[in-house]
């Protein structure tokens, strides 16, 4: 019955959280605390299946197929499981549920409304599933498919956000629409060259495909679409007021988890579907480096101008995101392992801070970080957490930022690329400064905040600073960067390496 | 928006114009038996399709057999739609009901015998061949997305006619997106049903009914599906028109 079951596991990591999903709002009408429990113990159930799942995709040394309706590829859609993906489903099922953990004590369920806090998990758990639909499907059109799950409920939770939530959202739609549109041309174009949408079959065929144009167009569009998604420079425009005015509980998600995972798919294109030894891949690669590049510096330039913590972390979203495409750009086996470790410890780092950011706003309404001032006195977990990851964020040892830039920088030297070297460490330094502008103003800034009204948090128990229930993801996020930190020789030589190399 | 800005903006989009009018022949031409498209997966299409999951309807078999896991989350972009739109506008207050009473001088209007006899007569065309094209979803083109659009315009047409008080009774939009997160679900038993048999999540011909060949359980598959989708797609469009109208105020 368990073999039976861990058969199946890749498909229910998809549809248990959907089945919490879809029943979410009708449970919440007969119980209004329900609805949101339910969400919760499916993302549970998911993150505990994507364990058992990496672990056996690590014991069984090769990559799971899972045939949808049974029918095999390429007629009909499969889910391929390997070693990448595999720990990338347990990043996103594990940061899943703990943003909906997170979330519970800025949704209560109200008795008066309880459609709400239904209707806000809802949409919460969608953004979780399509996240992990996309890590998993080995097609190119069901990862379309997905993709607009994600957006959808992107949209949907920034709309819901702060009071300029509404007008980011819907700039997030126009321009989420034409990255959505550019990968399906993208896709349209490949399916003309070879009649198929299977990621493997796809890889096969293109071998025998003559007419370079139809590749370098698909590439051009596969790039703007990802690029748009992902926010890789010059395609950002949406992601600042996005990221700053979502939902302060789903922001986390938002931020660290929703514009890695298209960097994944990035990868997976780049470098398992198209034959990386044509000719002209090299000049991709430039592009997408010279992209990178720009993006890191101005992303860190651009950092030091705001005071709102939030844009702060925005824009250094963009340097960051800007590192995973320099390591593909790189393109050999420490570059990917690189861009792959940073998608891990960047979703920490980044769902860390702005789980803190959401603590602030939650306590004492903080926005900016000249409000700042002595805070930690009051929330000293939630500053520790804070000072921890911005040191990773900066790329100081042991946390888990120092290692995947090493890995980055071992890459570029491999290749003799110094430039790359010269700018991960200006972009380290950039943000060295303003995380520690933040940190002047936490520690040695004039006492501004007072105690709000006691029904301001009501939720939470004497003696903490935040609900439990906040204060668990919180340390979780800065015990998982130190974690990955000491655990990268684990995740690089006995996760990553097989299943890269095979792809090299 | 500063005049640069629009410059760039154009120059960008009329080099990819240009780019697309000068490059070279990069799509096959319409038709083309010798093409990849027509002559890979297409070709399998055509001659298995029947056989494997007894659609007479190719577009049919491929939308709700062999990728129906696509339509599965297609659904679920439907679910989406209505739910993000009612909590996007959740924070707009209502309009008093009281304030929506229509006026007795508007009320002779709208009492007129042709818009009484045209509600009678359309709505039960209607809703009648909804179900047709419901049922027929499987054998021909179309099913649950065009018959679930059907029967909301059938509620739809009582709901704005003000003088029927709607008659075919009122849904909240509360309970509109509840049932449309049911219909989904219905999709999504129907996938897992097979699992309990053995089989693979969505794969009809595991699924746990006695039939003599794997065509009818196919067949029984595709009419599940679709009925969960015509729950769907009625609940999610009545959703989002209950959101909107909640919220518009009728002074005619």
């Amino acid at each position: 019955m368990i073999s039976y079951m861990i058969n199946h596991i890749p498909v229910l990591i998809v549809i248990v959280p959907l089945c919490g999903a879809v029943l979410c709002p009708a449970i919440s009408h007969f119980s209004p605390s329900a609805g949101k429990r339910t969400v919760i113990g499916a993302l549970l159930a998911a993150f505990c299946m994507s364990i058992i799942q990496l672990a056996s995709v690590i014991k069984a040394g090769e990559a799971f197929h899972y045939w949808l309706g049974g029918w095999q590829p390429p007629y009909g859609i499969e889910f391929v499981i390997d070693g990448v993906n595999g720990i990338i489903i347990v990043l996103v099922s594990f940061i899943g549920f703990m943003t909906a953990l997170f979330s519970s004590p800025f949704e209560e369920a109200d008795k008066e409304a309880p459609f709400r806090s239904a209707g806000y998990y809802s949409i919460l758990c969608f953004l979780v599933i399509g996240l992990l639909g996309l890590s998993s499907t080995g097609d190119a059109f069901n990862l379309y498919v997905f993709m607009e799950i994600v957006a959808l409920s992107g949209y949907g939770l920034i709309a819901i956000g702060e009071k300029k939530g509404p007008i980011a959202a819907f700039r997030y739609l126009l321009t989420g629409t034409i990255g959505a549109s550019a990968y399906l041309l993208g896709v349209g174009l490949l399916y003309s060259a070879t009649g198929t949408l299977n990621m493997a079959d796809l890889a096969i065929r293109l071998r025998e495909v003559d007419n370079m144009p139809v590749i370098v167009m698909a590439m051009a569009c596969l790039i703007v679409g990802f690029g748009i998604k992902m926010a890789l420079f010059p395609l950002h425009g949406w992601q600042p007021a996005a990221h700053s005015y979502a939902h302060p509980a789903a922001d986390p998600m938002i931020a660290g988890v929703m514009i890695k995972i298209p960097a994944y798919a990035m990868f997976r294109f780049f470098f398992c579907i198209f034959d990386s030894s044509l000719p002209m891949m090299k000049t991709i690669f430039t592009i997408i480096g010279i992209m990178a590049v720009l993006g890191i510096l101005f992303g860190s330039l651009k950092a030091l101008r705001y005071d709102k913590f939030n844009k702060i972390l925005a824009y250094s979203s963009i340097g960051q995101v800007g590192y995973i495409a320099l390591g593909f750009s790189i393109g050999n086996f420490y570059g990917i392992a690189g861009a792959v470790l940073h998608i891990l410890s960047h979703a920490f780092m980044k769902t860390g801070l702005f789980y803190t950011s959401a603590a602030f706003k939650y306590r004492y309404g903080i926005h900016y970080t000249d409000q700042l001032g002595q805070v930690y006195r009051k929330m000293p977990v939630t500053c520790g957490a804070l000072v921890v990851l911005s040191l990773s964020m900066t790329g100081l040892p042991p946390f888990a930022g120092f290692f995947s830039k090493w890995y980055l920088a071992l890459g570029a030297i491999q290749n003799g690329q110094y430039l790359y070297v010269a700018v991960l460490i200006i972009s380290s330094l950039l943000s060295a400064i303003y995380f520690f502008r933040i940190f002047e103003r936490l520690f040695m800034g004039e006492k501004t905040v007072t105690e709000p009204e006691s029904d301001a948090h009501e939720g939470t128990a004497p003696g903490l600073e935040v609900p439990l229930r906040m204060l668990i993801p919180i340390g979780f996020a800065a015990l998982m960067v130190i974690a990955l930190g000491l655990g990268n020789s684990f995740i690089v030589n006995g996760i990553l390496k097989t299943t890269v190399m095979g792809v090299l | 928006m500063e005049k640069k800005k629009i410059i760039g903006a154009a120059v960008i989009i009329l080099a990819a114009v240009a780019a697309v009018i000068w490059a070279p022949d990069i799509l096959p031409a319409v038709g083309d038996a010798e093409s990849p498209v027509n002559s890979y997966l297409s070709t399998y299409y055509i001659e298995n399709s029947l056989e494997d999951t007894g659609a007479h309807n190719m577009v049919t078999a491929v939308l709700a057999d062999y990728r129906g896991f696509d339509t599965l989350f297609e659904t679920c972009v439907m679910f989406l739609a209505g739910i993000t739109a009612l909590m996007v506008l959740s924070s707009t207050a209502k309009v008093d009901k009281s304030q929506r009473e229509i006026q007795e001088p508007y009320k002779a209007s709208f009492s007129g015998t042709v818009l009484d006899t045209a509600f009678r007569v359309v709505v039960p065309i209607i809703v009648i061949y909804a179900f047709y094209v419901f049922a027929h979803g499987e054998t021909s083109l179309g099913g649950g997305f065009q018959a679930g659009a059907l029967l909301a315009i059938a509620y739809m047409i009582d709901r704005i006619i003000p003088n029927f008080n709607n008659s075919l009774g009122n849904m909240t939009e509360e309970a509109a997106a509840m049932t449309a997160g049911v219909g989904v679900f219905i999709y999504i038993l129907t996938g897992l049903l097979p699992m309990f048999n053995g089989g693979n999540f969505l794969q009809y011909e595991k699924l746990p009914f006695g039939a003599e060949h794997a065509a009818e359980l196919h067949s029984t598959g595709i009419i599940m599906i679709e009925i969960g989708v015509v729950v769907c797609v009625m609940a999610t469009i009545i959703n989002i028109l209950e959101v909107v109208l909640e919220r518009t105020e009728f002074d005619d």
